[in-house]
C-alpha cells in the first residue's frame, strides 16, 4: 500500500483504510497490554530503564506513525521514526500544540471529540485531550492513589470538593475522582458541589456523621475549593476536628477563583479547622495532558510512579539543568499511548534529586517594565 | 541633608517622617526661579547626554548589576531617552506649565517602578520644576538610578538636588507607604494595574494620584512602507529599534506589529526582515539574562507560534528574541517582553482597529509606518485606540518632554491652585 493513498483515506471506507486501521488497532492493543503490566507491576516490581527505554521506543514509533501532529512536531526537532532508542531521544512536546492541534494516535473515526479539556489555566485557550480510551488513565490514577494515599487501607469514604464527571465531563480530574470512588471509595463517598462550587450545607452534613459515626474521611479537592471549603465551614461555625486517620488530597492551583494561600498557611488551616495534620496530607500533581500523577507528602517533593521520567529543562535551551536549578518541567509518561509520550509543561520546577518541586506556572507576561511591571509596592 | 547617589534605606515610619520633615524644612527657604530651575534642569539633561558623564557612566554600571541590562542597551536606552530633554524642550514645558501661575505643589510623594530612565527620573525633575520636592520610593529593579538623577542635580545645582530624596524598603510595607502619601496634596504611581491599586488604596483621601498603571503599546506597518525589498529592511530596522531598547520593558516598547494591507505574504516578509534585524542588534546590544519565570514565558510564547507550525515562529538562539506570526483574524497573545514580539496581517485601517479593540484605553504608543495618508489613517486609529504617542515606528522611545501620558500633564497637573 503506497502511504500517499493511506494519507488520503485515513482509517476512511476503502479496504486500504480498514486494512491499515486494523493494524493499528492491534498495534496499540499490544502496547496497551505493555503499560498495563508496567503499571501493574508497579512499585513492587518497577520497570527498569531498559524496560523504559524499550516502551518508550515503541511508543514512540507508534505516535509517529499514527498522530499526524506529533510527527511533524518530531520531524521538525529532527527526530523521525527509527531512531528513537531511549526515552531521552523523544523530544518533549510542548502543551501549546494541544491548544493547536489534534494529539490523537488514532484517527478521527474512533474519537473525534476531546475526552478532556484543560481548565484553561493560562489563558483563554485551552488544551483539548484525546484518549482513544480511558483504560490507562484509569490504572495509572488508582495505581498512583492507593500508592501515596491510600497504602494502609483498601477504601475509605472519599469525600469530592469537586464536580462529578457526570457534571463536568470534560474534566480530567472529576474522571480522576470518579475512578478513585470507584476503585478505592467505601460507602457514603460523594461528590460535594452545587451550582459551580463546593456544597458547603452537604460538607457540614458529611462531617458532621463522619464525626457521629466516627469514620475516617479522605477530603479530595483543588486548593482553591478547599480554601472556599474552610472559609465557608469557618463562617458557619461547622469546622470539627475529624475523626482520628482522616486525610486530605490537594491539587492544582488557585486560577484566581480563591483568594490565594501559601501552603504552610493552608496546612495550619486545615490543623487548626478539620484536625488534620501536614503528615495526612497528600499533594497530587496532574494535567488533563498526561495520564499519570505525581504525588508528595509534607516536604512536598513530588515523586515519579515508575512507568514515567521527568527532567527539568532550561527554558532558554531546552537543555536538562542539573538539580537545584529551576526550569520548565517534562514529563515522559507511558501510560499516555494514545495521546503523547512525551509533554513539556509550562511548570516551573526545580530537581531535588529524585523528586522535584514544583514552583509554579510562568508567568505569561510582565515583570521589568515601567508599566507592566509586576512589581508592587506593598506585594 | 546632601542628595545621595544611593536611595535611602528606610526601615520604620519614623525615619520616613524624619525625612519628609527635613524635606518640608528645604521647602520653606523657598525655591530657585523658575528661569533657574530650566537652566538647571537643562543642564542636568545635557550632561546625562554625554557618555562620558560620571552619573551616566554610573547609572549604566547600575542599570547592568541591577536590572541586568547589558552595557550597550543601557547606553542605547538612554540616548534614546534624552534626546528629547533639550533645553529648548525644557523651557518650552516650563513657559506652557509652569509660568501660568498654580502654588508649587510641596513634598510630592512618587512610587517608581522599573529601570527605565523616562520614568525613573522624571517624576523627580518634573517635581522640582513645578517648585516643589520629589520623596520617592525607588523601583526594585533600578532603585539606584532616581538617586543617581538627583544626585545629578545636586551636582549641578546643590540646593536644588538637596530637595528632593530617594529612599526604598522592603516589600510588604503598608505603614510605610501611607506615611510616603500623608499630608501630601499631590503624589504619583507607576507600575502593573495591581501595583498602583495597592498605593491607591493607602493614600489618604484628599491626595490627587497621578496613577500610570499597565501601558503597552503596537506599531502598525501600511503596505505603503513595504512596497519593495528596501523598505521591508527599513521598516523592520525602526521596528528592531523599538522593540529592543530598554529590553522592551517600557510602555511605549512595541509588543506586537500590524501588518496593515499586503496580507499574509506582507506580513511573512516583515517577519522575516524584523527577525533578521533582532539578530543583528542581538550581537551589537544582547538581551538581559532573563529570570527562570521569564524564560519560560519567553518559551511558552515562541511555544504558542510553532505549535501553529515552525514556519510561523523565528526565535534568537536561546530565545534571545523571538518573532511570532498570527494568520489573519488571530488574537495576539499575552507578550513576555524581552524582545518577543507578534506580527498580524490586518486588511486596513478599520481591520487594525477592530483587531485591537480589546486594548482600548490600554495602549500608550501607537507607531506608524506607510505613506503620509497611510500614517495619518493609521494615527486615527492609535488616537481612537486612547494612544497618546503616535510617531512613525522607530521613534516610540523617544516621547517629547510634555508627553501627556495617561493624559497627565507631567508638571502642570503637580501644582496646586493659583494662589
Amino acid at each position: 500500500m503506497r502511504e500517499g493513498a493511506a494519507r488520503a483515506r485515513p482509517g476512511g471506507p476503502g479496504t486500504g483504510g480498514v486494512d491499515r486501521e486494523r493494524l493499528r488497532r492491534a498495534e496499540a492493543a499490544t502496547l496497551d497490554a505493555r503499560v498495563l503490566a508496567a503499571v501493574h507491576r508497579g512499585w513492587a516490581r518497577p520497570l527498569d530503564e531498559r524496560e523504559v527505554d524499550a516502551l518508550a521506543a515503541a511508543l514512540f514509533e507508534h505516535q509517529a506513525r499514527h498522530a499526524p501532529a506529533l510527527r511533524r512536531w518530531w520531524a521538525g526537532a529532527g527526530v523521525r521514526r527509527g531512531v528513537v532508542r531511549r526515552w531521552t531521544d523523544v523530544p518533549p512536546v510542548p502543551v501549546a500544540l494541544f491548544r493547536r492541534a489534534r494529539v490523537a494516535a488514532f484517527p478521527r473515526s474512533a474519537g473525534a471529540t476531546p475526552r478532556f479539556v484543560s481548565s484553561g489555566t493560562t489563558g483563554a485557550s485551552r488544551s483539548r485531550v484525546y484518549l482513544e480510551d480511558l483504560a490507562l488513565y484509569r490504572a495509572a490514577a488508582v495505581a498512583g492513589f492507593a500508592r501515596h494515599a491510600l497504602a494502609d487501607r483498601e477504601r475509605m469514604r472519599l469525600l469530592f470538593l469537586a464536580p462529578s464527571a457526570r457534571a463536568a465531563p470534560q474534566s480530567s480530574l472529576s474522571r480522576m475522582f470518579e475512578f478513585l470512588r470507584g476503585a478505592c471509595g467505601a460507602p457514603g463517598s460523594a461528590f460535594l458541589w452545587r451550582s459551580g462550587r463546593v456544597d458547603v450545607r452537604a460538607l457540614g452534613a458529611a462531617l458532621g456523621r463522619a464525626r457521629a459515626e466516627r469514620e475516617p474521611v479522605f477530603l479530595l479537592a483543588p486548593a482553591f475549593a478547599l480554601v472556599h471549603a474552610l472559609d465557608a465551614l469557618t463562617a458557619r461555625g461547622a469546622a470539627v476536628p475529624l475523626p482520628a486517620g482522616s486525610r486530605l488530597f490537594v491539587t492544582g492551583g488557585f486560577k484566581g477563583r480563591s483568594r490565594e494561600v501559601e501552603p504552610d498557611a493552608l496546612a495550619r488551616a486545615c490543623l487548626d479547622a478539620l484536625g488534620i495534620g501536614p503528615g495526612r496530607i497528600v499533594h497530587e500533581y496532574g494535567m488533563a495532558e498526561l495520564s499519570s500523577q505525581f504525588y508528595a507528602g509534607p516536604d512536598r517533593l513530588y515523586e515519579a510512579p515508575p512507568w514515567v521520567r521527568w527532567r527539568v529543562l532550561d527554558p532558554s535551551t531546552l537543555a536538562p539543568l542539573p538539580p537545584g536549578a529551576p526550569g520548565v518541567l517534562a514529563v515522559w509518561d507511558l501510560a499516555n499511548r494514545s495521546g503523547c509520550l512525551a509533554l513539556r509543561t509550562e511548570d516551573l520546577a526545580v530537581s531535588r534529586g529524585a523528586r522535584f518541586e514544583l514552583l509554579g506556572r510562568a508567568p505569561r507576561a510582565e515583570p521589568r517594565g515601567c508599566s507592566l511591571e509586576a512589581e508592587a509596592a506593598l506585594a | 541633608m546632601r542628595a545621595s547617589a544611593e536611595a535611602a534605606e528606610i526601615r520604620s515610619v519614623c525615619e520616613l517622617r524624619a525625612l519628609k520633615g527635613a524635606l518640608g524644612e528645604r521647602l520653606r527657604s523657598g525655591a530657585p526661579p523658575l528661569a533657574r530651575r530650566v537652566e538647571v534642569l537643562a543642564e542636568v539633561s545635557a550632561r546625562w547626554r554625554r557618555r562620558r558623564d560620571p552619573f551616566r557612566l554610573l547609572a549604566v554600571a547600575r542599570l547592568g548589576s541591577e536590572a541586568g541590562l547589558s552595557p550597550a542597551s543601557a547606553e542605547a536606552g538612554l540616548d534614546a531617552t534624552l534626546v528629547a530633554w533639550t533645553p529648548r524642550a525644557w523651557r518650552t514645558l516650563a513657559e506652557r506649565e509652569v509660568a501660568g501661575g498654580g502654588a508649587p505643589p510641596g513634598v510630592v510623594p512618587h512610587v517608581l517602578a522599573g529601570a527605565l530612565p523616562g520614568p525613573a527620573l522624571l517624576p523627580l525633575f518634573f517635581t522640582l520644576l513645578a517648585g516643589g520636592a520629589p520623596m520617592a520610593r525607588a523601583g526594585r529593579r533600578a532603585p539606584s538610578l532616581p538617586a543617581l538623577g538627583l544626585a545629578s542635580v545636586a551636582a549641578v545645582d546643590p540646593e536644588l538636588g538637596a530637595r528632593g530624596a530617594v529612599c526604598r524598603w522592603p516589600r510588604g510595607r503598608a505603614d510605610l507607604l501611607a506615611a510616603l502619601f500623608e499630608d501630601a496634596a499631590v503624589g504619583s504611581a507607576t507600575g502593573g494595574d495591581a501595583a498602583v491599586a495597592a498605593v491607591r488604596a493607602h493614600v489618604p483621601t484628599g491626595v490627587r494620584l497621578l496613577a500610570h498603571p499597565s501601558r503597552t503599546s503596537v506599531a502598525a506597518v501600511a503596505a505603503g512602507a513595504l512596497a519593495r525589498d528596501r523598505d521591508v529592511g527599513g521598516a523592520a530596522r525602526r521596528l528592531a529599534r523599538d522593540v529592543t531598547l530598554h529590553d522592551q520593558a517600557g510602555c511605549l516598547s512595541p509588543v506586537g506589529v500590524l501588518v496593515v494591507g499586503g496580507g499574509a505574504s506582507a506580513a511573512e516578509r516583515l517577519a522575516a526582515a524584523l527577525a533578521r534585524e533582532l539578530e543583528r542588534t542581538e550581537r551589537r546590544r544582547p538581551r538581559l539574562r532573563p529570570d527562570p519565570d521569564e524564560a519560560a514565558a519567553l518559551r511558552a510564547f515562541h511555544d504558542s507560534f510553532a505549535a501553529a507550525g515552525r514556519r510561523r515562529v523565528h526565535a534568537g538562539e536561546g530565545l534571545a528574541w523571538v518573532v511570532g506570526r498570527l494568520a489573519p483574524g488571530e488574537r495576539p497573545p499575552a507578550s513576555p517582553l524581552l524582545r518577543s514580539v507578534w506580527v498580524l496581517p490586518v486588511p486596513d485601517a478599520a481591520g487594525a482597529e477592530r483587531a485591537l479593540a480589546a486594548w482600548r484605553g490600554r495602549l500608550a504608543g501607537f507607531g506608524v509606518l506607510g505613506t503620509p495618508s497611510e500614517r495619518s489613517a493609521l494615527r486615527a486609529v492609535g488616537r481612537a485606540l486612547g494612544a497618546s504617542w503616535l510617531p512613525r515606528a522607530g521613534r516610540l522611545q523617544s516621547p517629547p518632554l510634555a508627553w501627556r501620558a495617561d493624559g497627565i500633564r507631567p508638571v502642570a497637573d503637580l501644582l496646586g491652585p493659583r494662589p
